[in-house]
């Protein structure tokens, strides 16, 4: 009989688990606000449109670089060389097998989150998956790892599952950027140890008609530090769904992102937070700028176990519609067990805010140009949330070229 | 310079009467100052002149420089030279001062068909306006008035002016929340810029910001009409006696 490697036990598990949970359906409650047929149909119903305008260069001379084309690990592209405190392994290679890490890490935090909330298409990614990097980073890493998903074919498919294992003390920015097919079903399982720190920036591309779902699951564990940023930029569909689960004293999460919407687009954010040890702070801020008919989804939860006192919860998320036919849709949630604890939560949408508008014009500035600069100052409170300056710099500048801004 | 005959304004919503017959000229060159209890109709005024939107001028006029102006857009009105100092400037988180200030000049002086400046050469226009008005460089690095004090955000206002160079100053309540050093700051920026060829509609409550910006004439105003005009004399009056003093039906 044949025994299997532990990175498939692992696999077996997860398809096991996806019998179990299905995909979900259009009446699923965590589905509420947009369809997950996309995801769940035979084929992929999007389209990539490739624009080698719409990116931002994330990339530095010293930069660790993993490229994946058409959902596939494209190593002529990547830069896996030499990097002190850092290993790199592709899930389609040997060696993967005999890591523990990886086979400990596979699957785990996914499994563990499913005890929460049923997400089919987590255990689907974790099932069937085949491609994916795994990164161990056991040192303070200056240069940043980042992940670019593009593409070559119209329509494709992805399946991508990620493991980032952030070693005690360790530290890194990994930065994801692209949409990589016109389906993808990614996922980044992140474990992070002891006072370990993840800078975690996400760009889905711009003006792109893929459908994309990308899955992050994080577990942290004592003092330890993540934060997460995304950006989506006139996609047809994006959705960000984050579970986070905070397994240790004093760690501090932030999740925050930026979207504007257009015609036809939707942007879908769902995000979990599981406060499971006392004193731990979250943080979640999101922003979303509608145009035309674009929706805009944002479900967010704080779950406080009672074990957790002293938790510090804080939400928040903005709709700037700017048309009457957009949609900002959402659902704040709080589900607290501990009694010693601060958690709030706001939601607001509204319009242009005619003061200011009216301070920029009558300062000479034409109409469409005032509304640019206030639209990129409704998104800057998310964007503040990224703790690296050069990298806020890069996204403010795509930003204003997008908008039409006229700053030199 | 500015004229305006019988401006009677309600507002959009309301259908409520604000301004019922504002009568005023301003000549080159001259600082008028217009004084008048709460809701007298002075920022409405100020609004209305600079296009502001959600009132209706039911009759009336108003010319810049022997222009009509109130068919006009804020922006295309700021380019015939009408700036307005608010009372309350606009917070706007991520956008350098700088870059507003300048996308601000080159706006106004693509308007009217003038070579827009580019990154150096405004640099240097900025740089000399501020030492002037005493503006540390510091803050145009920042986001426009975002952690500004109340006396930042007015001295940006002044910098706005020097910069944009109108001809027709608007300012409204500029000394409202100010201590007296920074009124003082903000007065002698005022009058740095005073020349024959600019005017200013200054729009206070106190007489202690005319004591630094000497006006030509002050205007009282009530009930959505200038009622009594005079010289600075008139100011000491309503300082010394209030409003309630003066006959104030028209």
């Amino acid at each position: 009989m044949k025994t299997l490697d532990p990175l498939s036990v692992s696999k077996v598990e997860a398809e096991k688990r996806y019998d179990e949970i299905r995909k979900p359906k259009f009446n699923d409650e965590y589905w509420r606000f947009s369809s997950p047929e996309k995801f769940t149909s035979e084929k992929p119903l999007g389209q990539i449109s490739k624009n080698k305008e719409e990116v931002i260069d994330f990339e530095t001379s010293d930069c660790l670089r993993i490229s994946f084309v058409d959902g596939c690990l494209n190593m002529k592209e990547s830069n896996l060389g030499e990097f002190k405190d850092i290993e790199v392994f592709s899930m389609g290679s040997e060696e993967v097998k005999k890591v523990d890490w990886i086979n400990d890490l596979y699957g785990s935090i996914e499994k563990e989150s499913q005890k929460k909330l049923g997400r089919g298409l987590a255990a689907y990614n974790s099932a069937y998956a085949k491609e994916g990097v795994f990164i161990r980073v056991s040192g303070q890493l200056k240069q940043h790892i980042v992940i670019d998903y593009s593409s070559e074919r119209g329509r494709s498919d992805a399946l991508i599952h990620n493991l980032l294992r952030i070693e005690a003390s360790a530290s890194v920015t990994l930065i994801e950027t692209g949409e990589g097919a016109s389906r993808v079903n990614r996922m980044l399982e992140c474990d992070i140890l002891e006072h370990g720190e993840c800078n975690h920036v996400r760009f889905f591309g711009a003006n792109t008609s893929a459908h994309i779902l990308a899955q992050c699951f994080v577990r942290q564990a004592f003092s330890s530090t993540y934060n997460q940023f995304s950006l989506t930029f006139e996609n047809l569909f994006a959705r960000n769904e984050t579970s986070i689960s905070l397994e240790g004293e004093g760690c501090m999460s932030s999740i925050s992102a930026a979207s504007i919407g257009v015609e036809g687009s939707s942007q879908d954010d769902t995000v979990y937070i599981a406060h499971m040890m006392p004193n731990c702070k979250s943080r979640q801020v999101f922003k979303k700028v509608l145009r035309d008919d674009a929706v805009g989804i944002f479900q967010g939860k704080i779950f406080v176990d009672p074990k957790s006192q002293k938790t510090d919860g804080y939400q928040i998320s903005k709709g700037l519609l700017l048309n009457a036919a957009s949609r900002f849709l959402t659902k704040p949630e709080l589900e607290i067990y501990a009694d010693d604890v601060i958690c709030s939560h706001g939601s607001t949408c509204g319009d242009i805010d005619e003061d200011s508008l009216f301070y920029l014009m009558s300062r000479g500035i034409p109409k469409e140009q005032c509304i640019s600069m206030l639209t990129l100052a409704f998104l800057d409170e998310a964007l503040e949330e990224v703790v690296d300056d050069l990298l806020v710099q890069k996204i403010r500048g795509f930003l204003i070229k997008k908008l039409g801004i006229d700053f030199e | 310079m500015l004229e305006i005959n019988n401006l009677c304004v309600e507002l959009e919503e309301e259908k409520k009467g604000i301004l019922k017959g504002v009568n005023l000229k301003v000549g080159s060159g001259e600082v008028h100052a217009i004084m008048g209890p709460n809701g007298s109709g002075k920022s409405t005024m100020s609004y209305v002149l600079s296009g502001k939107p959600g009132y209706t001028v039911t009759s009336g006029s108003v010319s810049l420089s022997g222009k009509s102006i109130l068919d006009l857009e804020p922006e295309e009105r700021a380019s015939e030279g009408l700036f307005l100092a608010f009372q309350y400037p606009v917070e706007i988180p991520g956008v350098g001062n700088m870059n507003f200030l300048r996308t601000a000049v080159n706006a106004q002086r693509k308007m009217r068909n003038e070579t827009e400046l580019n990154a150096a050469q405004f640099l240097r226009l900025v740089k000399e306006k501020s030492e002037r008005l005493n503006v540390d460089m510091d803050m145009l690095k920042r986001p426009v008035n975002v952690g500004f004090s109340g006396g930042e955000k007015k001295r940006n206002e002044i910098l706005q002016m020097a910069l944009l160079e109108p001809k027709l100053c608007i300012l409204d309540e500029t000394d409202s929340g100010l201590d007296v050093d920074a009124m003082k700051l903000v007065a002698s920026g005022v009058n740095e810029l005073k020349s024959s060829s600019r005017s200013f509609v200054i729009i206070t409550h106190y007489q202690r910001l005319l004591n630094h910006i000497i006006p030509d004439f002050v205007h009282i105003m009530s009930d959505g009409k200038i009622i009594k005009s005079g010289g600075k004399e008139l100011a000491l009056e309503i300082e010394k006696n209030g409003y309630s003093k003066l006959n104030l039906t028209s």
